[in-house]
């Protein structure tokens, strides 16, 4: 590697104790590393751990074996570094829009917060990032989904993570909002550079977005191969998820998937 | 209520007569006819009240028509005695309320907060909350005396409950993911709990205090008929010992005026706290 990885997942496991002192084992030896600036998607059927995985990442939950890396430096707890954009936007009814990105400027300690007036700046900018400029005053529930889910990204990204974590984001959203999302996600992450790892279990949003699509398997959730995805610009003016590349990067995904969903079928039906 | 459009298009009129008018009459005409919709079952009552003793279908002596009552209230209210009462049973309820408030609200949100605490108490605050505030009276008025101060502590006892079981049960339904997200965030706990749990509570907790607002002016009436020199529920009793039923029936029409105005103003209040939810304490 000619970089030092932004993150590096150490033979990362998470046991859960559940009824009987018996463990769980939602995840079992992942390693993986994302350099710095990748799109890293990880695609797996419900239930394979993709969240705690996450979790982990952001120092939301602690590993049972294992460890996280970023930029070298072992995650004990969550940090402004890494910020996380969850699937119920997770924002805060009684904040307009503005006072929601200004939400996570408010998070930092008091010596390197920046002052009220920048704050507001920064949350217009980051706003205006997302296209939701004019929408500064609406509060979440005068919001649609989409907007709802642009407001939790520009929080995200005002902050200035070095690592963007997004757990399912456009699972709630339908198809065309969330077609016109990623577009824009890739838009925002070409132009911030952020290093963005994206948990989903839609084949054709890991195949769109990501750089590499990572395969989760099930029980205990571990990862089973990491697809390169080239595909090059994803250009507004082509539809990139209609030419054959895409289709045979789909169908790659969906194979290795497609065994993983068997599996976990016959444990359900064994069980 | 309703003079006020009409008087509002009045210092209009120099500006734009024609077409201000006729928008305002419309307005202040609705206005009357959703005011009236919403008043005409507290007015048929206060017909029935008026007319029964009057064509004798209850004995008048006993039940006053309801223009007397007032005529009774207004003769209160200019020697002063209405608000005399009204004041100590003001002072009473707001002293009460505001502690039971004081109580309530900090240490709901530190039960709330911590379970094993909400599990350890719980049992406890359930059985102080279905124990009938009035039953205890007599307990307050043998500790306490049968000053100011029992009557106070009755109406914190009686306040308190509400306030504390809503707040409680306030923090413990704050959205899990506003937590967890916040957390994401590195937001240190004392932080989370200003931005996050308080104002998440704000709603449960008021409704809590609704609650209590009404049952401290109930209690308070109850424990000052048992014993008072003050107080409306003083009034009530000792009009109707001395047989002044007139001044009973003002004093009665004066206590639910008074609950009325102090749950409007309540209700007002939280909307003012809460308006950023969709349209749906209305």
């Amino acid at each position: 590697m000619p970089s030092p990885p932004k993150i590096r997942v150490e033979g990362l496991g998470k046991t859960f104790q559940v009824r009987d002192g018996e463990g769980f084992t939602a995840l079992d030896d992942i390693s993986i590393d994302v350099a710095a600036g990748e799109f890293l998607v990880v695609v797996g059927p419900s239930g394979c751990g993709k969240s705690t995985l996450l979790d982990l990442i952001s120092g939301l939950s602690k590993p049972s074996g294992g460890r996280v890396l970023v930029d070298g430096v072992p995650v004990t707890g969550p940090a402004l570094d890494r910020a996380v954009v969850f699937q119920q936007y997770a924002l805060l009814p009684w904040r307009t829009a503005q006072r929601n990105v200004e939400f996570a400027l408010e998070a930092r300690s008091r010596l390197d917060r920046p002052g009220r007036k920048a704050r507001a700046e920064r949350a217009r900018e980051h706003l205006a990032l997302v296209g939701l400029t004019g929408f500064e005053d609406r509060y979440p529930h005068e919001l649609s989904g989409g907007m709802r889910q642009r407001v939790a990204i520009a929080r995200a990204l005002a902050a200035d993570p070095k690592v963007l974590l997004m757990d399912e984001p456009f699972a709630a959203l339908d198809a065309q909002t969330r077609d016109g999302l990623q577009e824009e996600l890739r838009r925002i992450w070409q132009a911030t550079g952020t290093t963005i790892v994206f948990i989903t279990h839609s084949i054709d949003e890991a195949v769109y977005l990501g750089q590499r699509v990572a395969i989760m398997t099930s029980r205990p959730g571990r990862i089973k191969q990491v697809v390169e995805v080239r595909l090059g610009e994803r250009d507004r003016d082509e539809d990139v998820r209609s030419s054959s590349e895409f289709a045979a990067y789909r169908h790659e995904v969906w194979s290795l998937l497609r065994d993983e969903v068997t599996v976990t079928r016959e444990v359900v039906s064994v069980g | 209520m309703a003079e006020l459009p009409i008087a509002r298009a009045a210092a209009r009129r120099p500006l734009k007569v024609k077409t201000r008018v006729p928008a305002v009459l419309i307005r202040a005409a609705q206005l009357l006819a959703a005011v009236g919709k919403r008043t005409i079952a507290v007015i048929l009552f206060l017909g029935l009240w008026e007319v029964a003793p009057r064509i004798g279908l209850v004995d008048r002596t006993f039940l006053v028509p309801f223009s007397e009552a007032v005529k009774a209230l207004i003769e209160l209210a200019r020697d002063g005695r209405l608000w005399d009462n009204t004041q100590a049973s003001l002072s009473r309820s707001l002293a009460g309320f505001g502690i039971a408030i004081g109580i309530g609200v900090p240490l709901g949100l530190l039960i709330g907060w911590y379970r094993p605490v909400a599990e350890f108490l719980g049992p406890l605050l359930e059985l102080f909350r279905n124990t009938a505030a009035l039953a205890l009276l007599p307990v307050f008025i043998l500790l306490l005396g049968i000053g100011e101060t029992s009557k106070i502590a009755i109406v914190v006892f009686a306040c308190t409950w509400p306030i504390l079981l809503n707040t409680v049960s306030a923090v413990r339904g704050v959205d899990a993911v506003l937590v967890k997200s916040a957390r994401s965030m590195a937001l240190p706990a004392p932080r989370l709990f200003a931005k996050v749990i308080l104002p998440a509570s704000v709603p449960t907790i008021f409704t809590g205090i609704r609650l209590a607002g009404s049952g401290s002016i109930l209690v308070l009436i109850a424990a000052e008929m048992v014993g008072a020199k003050a107080g409306l529920g003083y009034l009530v009793n000792v009009s109707q010992q001395n047989f002044a039923i007139p001044d009973m029936y003002a004093a009665i029409i004066a206590i639910s005026v008074l609950g009325l105005v102090f749950n409007q103003l309540l209700v007002a209040l939280e909307r003012r706290l809460t308006r950023w939810r969709p349209a749906a304490g209305a």
